[in-house]
C-alpha cells in the first residue's frame, strides 16, 4: 500500500494538563494513553483526545520526574527520578508493586516486543533486567559505562532500546558511548563510540549525550539521537544529530544533522522501516523530522510548536501520539499531549 | 525556621596566643622566609605553625559563577511544581534536607551555617556580589571584599601573597580590584589559559592553571642579582621620597614590587606536586579540586584571603542535567576541604564561603534551565559562625522569603565581624570621603555568629 505523503500531516487532537509531560506509554488493548509529568502524577486518557470533556484519571505516581512509563499487559510500569519503578494496575489504578533496586534517577525503561522483559537505565550507569510480570530482577548489565567522563565529572546511562526479536538491549550514555548486550547471558556484544555526541564546553561543562535509541523493524539498524554538542549549557548554536550504524559491525551509515539548538528527545523507526522520526526536546527546535534512510536526507520536518519527550505510534505508523510541553509558563505546568494524523491520502486535483 | 547551634568555634581562651608568644613565631617566621624557607616550611615546625594558625585569621570563599540552583543543592522544593527531578535527603540536624546531589555535605552540615534567604538586589551577569552589590567603577572605586578582607586580616610582615584568586573558565571577568586601596591589596589572579580550536567540531576553551605565571626568575637573572637589584629599587626609592608627600599609591606600588619576592619564595605554595599522594587524591583531580587543594595551602601557610571560583553554573538550559554532574563534584570538593581544614586546626581561625553569582528561579523554561533569581542559599563555615545553623527559609515554591532576609550588605557584615573585623569602619578614598567597610546602619546577622 502506498504510503501517504508526510507533508500531510496534522494534529487531530489535543489535551493539555498540568505538570510538563515526560513519559508516554499507550495500552495496546484498550488504546488509553497515560502521561507522566514533572510532577510526579500520572494520568490516563481516553484515545479519543479530541472528545468534548477527555477527562483524565489520576494516577499519584512519584515524588518527582515520571520519566518513563511502559504497559505490559494489564499493568503499567512507572520510572521515575525518585529511584521508583512501579507497577499499577490499568484499570483499577491500584499500585500493585514498588521495586527499590535503583540508586539514582531512572531515565528510561523499556519493555521487549513480546511483553516479557523489562529494561531500566538508571545514572549509576547500570541497566537493568527484569521479569515485567512478577518484577523480579533478572539480571544487572554492569562495566560497559563508566560512571565518570573522562573530564572525571559523572555520567548518565540515558536511554536504551530492545532488538524486535528480543534477544539483545542497546543502551547509551552521556558519552556517546553505546553498548550491546545479548539478554541470555548479560555479555556485551559490542561497544559503539558514536562521535560527536560529547564534549567539554567552553564554560567547565561536559555537555551531550545519546538520548534515545531505537532499532529498526528488521534488527539490522540502530539509531541513536541526541545533539551535535555545539556550545553551552544554553544549548545555543548546535545542531541536532541522529546516527544511524549497523550495530553488528559498528559501521555508521547515517548521520543527519539540523540546526535548530535542540536535542533529539526520541528517534523512532516507522514500523517498516520507511522513515525514521525524530521528535525535538530541550531547546529551540519544536520538530518532528522525518528522515528518508535511502536517500539520505530529510523527508519531511513539521513544526510541532511544543517540546516533545516522549511518544508512542500506532501499530501501522499512521498516528503519533506525542507527549510534552508548550510553552512557558511561570509554574512550568503545561503538559500537552497532541494526536498527529499521517492516514490522509493526498487530495487529487 | 530551623536554628541550631552546636559549637562556638571562635572566642575561646584556647584560641587566644600571648603577644610573647606571636612575636616569637613572627620572628621565626620571618627568619625561615630569610633563608629561604617558605610558609609552608615555618608550619612544619609544630610549635611555630601552631602559633601562627592560632594568630591570624582568615577567609577562604568559594564563589559559584553563573550562578548555582539553591533548589538543586541546599534549599530543595520536593513536590512543588517545578521542583524539579532531584529527591531529598535528610542531614545531620534533624528535620533540615538537601538535594540528593550533596549525600557527603549532608553528613556535615552540622558543622556548618546554611543561610536559606540571602537576597542579591539584582541577579545579572556582573562582580557585583563581590563588592557587596555595589557599583566599583563609580565616583569611589570601591574595593572588594578580597581586597578589604585582605588587608584587615594580613600581617604586614609577612612576605607571603596577601590576596590569591584562582580563577575557573570565565577567567579575569571575576577577578576582584582593590579599588582605592591601592594594587598591593589586588590579587595574584591565576587566570586560564587558552587551548585552540580543532575544526570542524571543537572551539577554543580553557585551560585551568593553578599558580601565578611569570614567578620565576628568567634564566639569564640569578637570585642573588634579582636580591641585589631589589636593594638598589629600595635605596633609589627611599631616596626619591625624602621630602615628598607619600600617598596610598605610591606606598602600594612600592609594596607590590617588594611582595614580588614573597611571592616567588612561595611558588612552592602553588606547586600541588608537593603535596603527598593521598591528599591529592582525597580532593580529587577535576580542576576545580586542585584548586581547592591549593588554597588550603595557601590558608595554612598564612594568605588572609583566598577564592576560588567553580563555574559555570548560568544553566538556562538543562538545568537539571549540569547540575548532576556539578552538583555533586562540589559536594565531593568542599566536603574534603572542610576536613582537611578541620584535621589541621584550621577552621577554627579560617571562615569558609559559599555564595553564589545568583540563585535560579522556581520556574523551569523551555530550555529546561532555570534563569537568574534574586534569592540564593550561602553558607559560612569555622572561625566566629555557628554550628548546625540553619537561618531563614523560602516559601514552599522558593518564589519569596518566608523570614529572615539577608541582603549582601548583611551577608558582608556578617563575614567582617565572624573574624573580628568591624563592619561599620570606615576607610577613606583618595579625595578624603569616608567609605564605610559596609553601608552605614547595616546589621550583621548576630543570629548566626558565635
Amino acid at each position: 500500500m502506498q504510503e501517504p505523503a508526510l507533508s500531510n500531516i496534522r494534529i487531530a487532537s489535543e489535551v493539555s494538563l498540568p505538570g510538563d509531560f515526560l513519559s508516554l506509554a499507550r495500552d495496546a488493548a484498550t488504546g488509553d494513553l497515560f502521561v507522566g509529568n514533572t510532577m510526579g502524577k500520572i494520568y490516563r486518557i481516553d484515545p479519543d483526545l479530541g472528545r468534548a470533556d477527555p477527562y483524565p484519571r489520576l494516577i499519584h505516581g512519584h515524588i518527582s520526574f515520571v520519566s518513563s512509563l511502559v504497559v505490559s499487559g494489564d499493568a503499567l510500569i512507572s520510572g521515575g527520578s525518585d529511584h521508583k519503578l512501579i507497577w499499577w494496575d490499568t484499570r483499577s489504578h491500584d499500585k500493585l508493586r514498588e521495586v527499590k533496586v535503583h540508586p539514582k534517577w531512572i531515565r528510561q525503561i523499556k519493555l521487549s516486543d513480546d511483553g516479557t522483559v523489562l529494561a531500566t537505565v538508571c545514572d549509576d550507569m547500570v541497566a537493568r533486567l527484569f521479569d515485567s510480570r512478577s518484577g523480579k530482577l533478572l539480571r544487572e548489565l554492569r562495566g560497559g559505562h563508566e560512571i565518570l567522563s573522562e573530564y572525571n565529572l559523572l555520567s548518565k546511562l540515558y536511554t536504551c532500546a530492545f532488538t524486535p526479536d528480543g534477544k539483545h538491549l542497546a543502551t547509551a550514555d552521556q558519552t556517546g558511548k553505546i553498548v550491546v548486550w545479548e539478554i541470555s547471558s548479560g555479555k556485551q556484544v559490542i561497544q559503539i563510540q558514536a562521535p560527536h555526541f560529547f564534549y567539554w564546553d567552553t564554560n567547565g561543562h561536559t555537555y551531550g549525550g545519546i538520548r534515545s535509541l531505537d532499532f529498526s523493524p528488521d534488527g539490522t539498524l540502530l539509531a541513536a539521537g541526541g545533539n551535535l554538542a555545539g556550545c553551552t549549557s544554553t544549548i545555543s548554536g548546535s545542531k541536532s544529530m541522529i546516527q544511524v550504524y549497523n550495530w553488528k559491525s559498528g559501521e555508521q551509515t547515517h548521520d543527519f544533522r539540523v540546526g535548530g539548538n535542540f536535542f533529539y528527545e526520541r528517534v523512532k523507526f516507522h514500523h517498516e522501516g520507511a522513515w525514521l522520526l525524530g521528535a525535538a526536546g530541550a531547546g529551540g527546535g519544536h520538530k518532528l523530522v522525518f528522515f528518508d534512510l535511502e536517500k539520505k536526507e530529510i523527508a519531511h520536518q513539521q513544526n510541532s510548536g511544543m517540546l516533545t519527550f516522549d511518544l508512542v505510534m500506532s501499530k501501522t505508523s499512521d498516528t503519533i501520539y506525542v507527549a510534552g510541553r508548550r510553552g512557558v509558563s511561570k509554574t512550568g505546568t503545561n503538559g500537552t499531549l497532541v494526536q498527529w494524523d499521517l492516514s490522509r491520502r493526498m487530495e487529487k486535483f | 525556621m530551623a536554628k541550631h547551634s552546636q559549637r562556638q568555634l571562635c572566642g575561646s581562651l584556647d584560641h587566644l596566643v600571648g603577644r610573647r608568644g606571636f612575636l616569637g613565631a613572627s620572628s621565626a617566621a620571618a627568619a625561615a622566609f630569610a633563608t629561604g624557607f617558605t610558609g609552608l616550611g615555618a608550619l612544619h615546625t609544630p610549635v611555630l605553625g601552631q602559633e601562627l594558625q592560632k594568630r591570624r585569621k582568615r577567609v577562604l570563599m568559594i564563589f559559584l559563577n553563573g550562578g548555582a540552583s539553591q533548589f538543586e543543592t541546599w534549599d530543595p522544593k520536593p513536590g512543588a511544581p517545578t521542583g524539579g527531578p532531584f529527591v531529598t535527603i535528610p542531614t545531620s540536624i534533624p528535620g533540615y534536607h538537601v538535594c540528593e546531589l550533596m549525600p557527603k555535605l549532608a553528613k556535615r552540615v552540622h558543622k556548618m551555617t546554611v543561610i536559606r534567604s540571602a537576597h542579591i538586589r539584582n541577579a545579572n551577569h556582573h562582580d557585583l556580589p563581590l563588592y557587596g552589590n555595589k557599583p566599583k567603577n563609580g565616583v569611589i572605586q570601591r574595593p572588594s571584599i578580597g581586597s578589604i578582607l585582605s588587608r584587615e586580616l594580613a600581617d604586614p610582615d609577612s612576605p607571603l601573597p596577601r590576596h590569591v584568586f584562582f580563577s575557573d573558565y570565565l577567567g579575569a571577568n571575576f577577578t576582584e580590584l582593590p579599588g582605592f586601596l591601592g594594587p598591593a591589596w589586588g590579587p595574584v589572579n591565576i587566570l586560564p589559559g587558552k587551548i585552540p580550536a580543532k575544526p570542524p567540531f571543537v572551539p577554543p576553551r580553557s585551560e585551568l592553571r593553578l599558580a601565578p605565571e611569570g614567578n620565576a626568575l628568567p634564566e639569564s637573572l640569578s637570585d642573588a642579582d634579582h636580591r641585589d637589584r631589589g636593594g638598589l629599587r629600595d635605596a633609589l626609592s627611599d631616596t626619591f621620597a625624602i621630602g615628598r608627600q607619600r600617598d596610598s599609591t605610591l606606598s602600594s606600588y612600592e609594596g607590590a614590587f617588594s611582595r614580588v619576592r614573597g611571592l616567588m619564595d612561595s611558588a612552592r605554595l602553588f606547586d600541588i606536586e608537593k603535596e603527598p599522594q593521598k591528599i591529592r587524591d582525597r580532593y580529587g583531580p577535576t580542576p576545580f579540586g586542585q584548586h581547592a587543594l591549593i588554597a588550603r595551602r595557601l590558608i595554612e601557610a598564612g594568605v588572609p584571603y583566598v577564592r576560588v571560583n567553580r563555574g559555570w553554573w548560568d544553566h538556562h538550559g538543562q538545568n537539571f542535567e549540569f547540575h548532576a554532574e556539578m552538583v555533586p563534584e562540589f559536594d565531593h570538593v568542599f566536603s574534603v576541604l572542610l576536613d582537611d581544614l578541620e584535621e589541621r586546626g584550621l577552621l577554627e581561625d579560617t571562615l569558609v564561603v559559599t555564595m553564589s553569582e545568583m540563585g535560579r528561579t522556581p520556574h523551569v523554561n523551555a530550555n529546561q534551565g532555570r534563569d537568574h533569581f534574586h534569592l540564593l542559599t550561602t553558607t559560612l563555615t569555622g572561625c566566629g559562625v555557628k554550628q548546625g545553623m540553619i537561618y531563614g527559609s523560602t516559601d514552599a515554591t522558593g518564589e519569596t522569603i518566608a523570614e529572615d532576609e539577608v541582603l549582601t550588605q548583611n551577608f558582608f557584615a556578617t563575614i567582617f565581624k565572624a573574624v573580628g573585623i568591624d563592619h561599620q569602619k570606615e576607610y577613606h578614598s583618595a579625595d578624603g570621603r569616608p567609605v564605610p567597610l559596609t553601608d552605614y546602619g547595616t546589621e550583621a546577622v548576630d543570629a548566626v555568629l558565635a
